[in-house]
């Protein structure tokens, strides 16, 4: 079997996983907790069935086919763009004043990558090229914003419930990938396209797998952690800000001996 | 192909970073944290002891030593106080760590928070890190600290009283606080 046999294949039991995956969403309600990620998953399925039919009427190696498969690509890095924008919602949205510390560094360094994207992408030359080029940027922007999720959720000691940690690593290990393989396709290395879909298709298969085992139990009710009011939080963050100071003082007292 | 390797490799350090960060925030971690996060382990302690341990730093004790001891004793001496002195150091940096733990618990529960009041946290975390490094060196070197010592002494203090200026402004209720 050759590469471009078993990146069919795969493609084929991608699609099969992923209808278990919906599936599974839909019945655990996810749309509640997360709308934009469901929708995403619907997206992919829709996007796999429109591929399939341009495949099975154009071919593989046909201009039809390459200009579905980027511009469903296109919708689907948007689609993840905002399911990104849920996890982050999901995750610390119940926590209010660290959501509304996070959401500023979040979607802060969001608009930068954004921005640095357009910028690094501007002129290139030809529509597929630069649909690689913006994909990368935009995979790339989706990485950094998880991993700054998850060193806020450490820093905060704020717990990642379930399904939040698998639906962040499926989403995290499928955009690395991504971000690899189109440096590869960029560069002028001798890779061929199946090779290349084979590698992503293979990720996100790893991504679905994370998705379905995050899923396999029902969801438990999220319980509303206790706040404090802004008065009650001033005086007893002021108190442990001036021992905090306090500390610093003794040890400059021991520099300055 | 710089290109290749610079994109490769960050995403590859950022999934690693990830599945670290994801190990340690599952269930089983957040019990692992509850259990560190007894209250009493939020105060300090050692910090209460430091005018018994500011003779330890005073350099008077070693000008009378040297004077009335033998060297081997004043080198033992010398040796002890080094060792008393970095386990001091490490016990408040024990309840740095506590009182720090405890900011971030507060802000948690937080209804409101402050983007500039968090920063102050950092700040403060920041410049206790690096006197924590610059102390533990001048120890490790010897007394007394070098001028150049002192000078980036005098630069964090500064830059310390600065921040925190900055991040107290807009909270007038707070300026009671500034010692």
């Amino acid at each position: 079997m050759d590469s471009l046999h078993l990146s069919q294949w795969l493609g084929d039991l991608s699609t099969l996983a992923l209808v278990g995956v919906c599936t599974l969403a839909l019945k655990r309600r996810l749309w509640g907790l997360m709308p934009w990620f469901t929708t995403y998953l619907l997206l992919v399925l829709g996007a796999d069935g429109l591929r399939w039919l341009v495949l099975q009427t154009s071919g593989f190696r046909s201009a039809g086919y390459s200009w579905t498969w980027w511009m469903t690509q296109t919708l689907l890095v948007a689609a993840r763009g905002a399911a990104l924008v849920d996890l982050c919602r999901a995750a610390l949205s119940q926590y209010t004043g660290v959501w509304q510390a996070a959401r500023l560094l979040l979607f802060g360094s969001a608009c930068t990558l954004l921005l640095a994207a357009a910028l690094r992408t501007a002129g290139k030359a030809g529509i597929t090229s630069y649909l690689v080029f913006v994909e990368r940027e935009l995979e790339l922007a989706i990485v950094v914003v998880v991993v700054l999720l998850l060193i806020v959720s450490r820093y905060y000691g704020v717990e990642l419930e379930r399904p939040l940690g698998g639906i962040a690593f499926g989403l995290i290990f499928y955009s690395s990938i991504v971000v690899i393989t189109s440096s590869i396709l960029i560069e002028p290395l001798d890779v061929s396209w199946p090779v290349f879909s084979l590698a992503r298709t293979l990720a996100y298969l790893v991504a679905e797998g994370a998705w379905a085992y995050a899923m396999r139990l029902p969801f438990t009710e999220r319980a509303r952690p206790p706040l404090t009011t802004a008065a009650e939080f001033e005086l007893a963050s002021g108190a442990v800000d001036q021992r905090m100071r306090e500390l610093n003082a003794r040890i400059l007292q021991i520099l300055k001996r | 192909m710089i290109d290749l390797y610079l994109y490769g490799t960050l995403a590859v350090l950022l999934l690693v970073a990830a599945i670290r960060l994801l190990l340690h925030s599952g269930p089983g971690a957040a019990a692992q944290r509850a259990r560190r996060e007894d209250p009493s382990r939020f105060f300090p302690v050692h910090c209460r002891y430091f005018p018994q341990m500011r003779q330890l730093f005073s350099i008077e004790d070693a000008d009378f030593l040297a004077t009335r001891g033998s060297p081997a004793l004043l080198q033992r001496w010398r040796a002890d106080r080094k060792h008393a002195a970095l386990l001091y150091l490490s016990s408040l940096r024990e309840d740095f760590a506590g009182l720090n733990r405890l900011s971030r618990n507060l802000a948690r529960h937080a209804a409101n928070l402050e983007a500039k009041q968090q920063a102050q946290v950092i700040g403060l975390n920041l410049q206790f890190q690096l006197l924590y490094t610059l102390a533990t060196a001048q120890i490790l070197m010897g007394l007394p600290a070098g001028a150049e010592l002192q000078r980036i002494t005098r630069l964090v203090a500064g830059l310390g009283g600065r921040l925190e200026k900055v991040a107290l402004a807009p909270y007038p209720s707070s300026g009671s606080l500034i010692p």
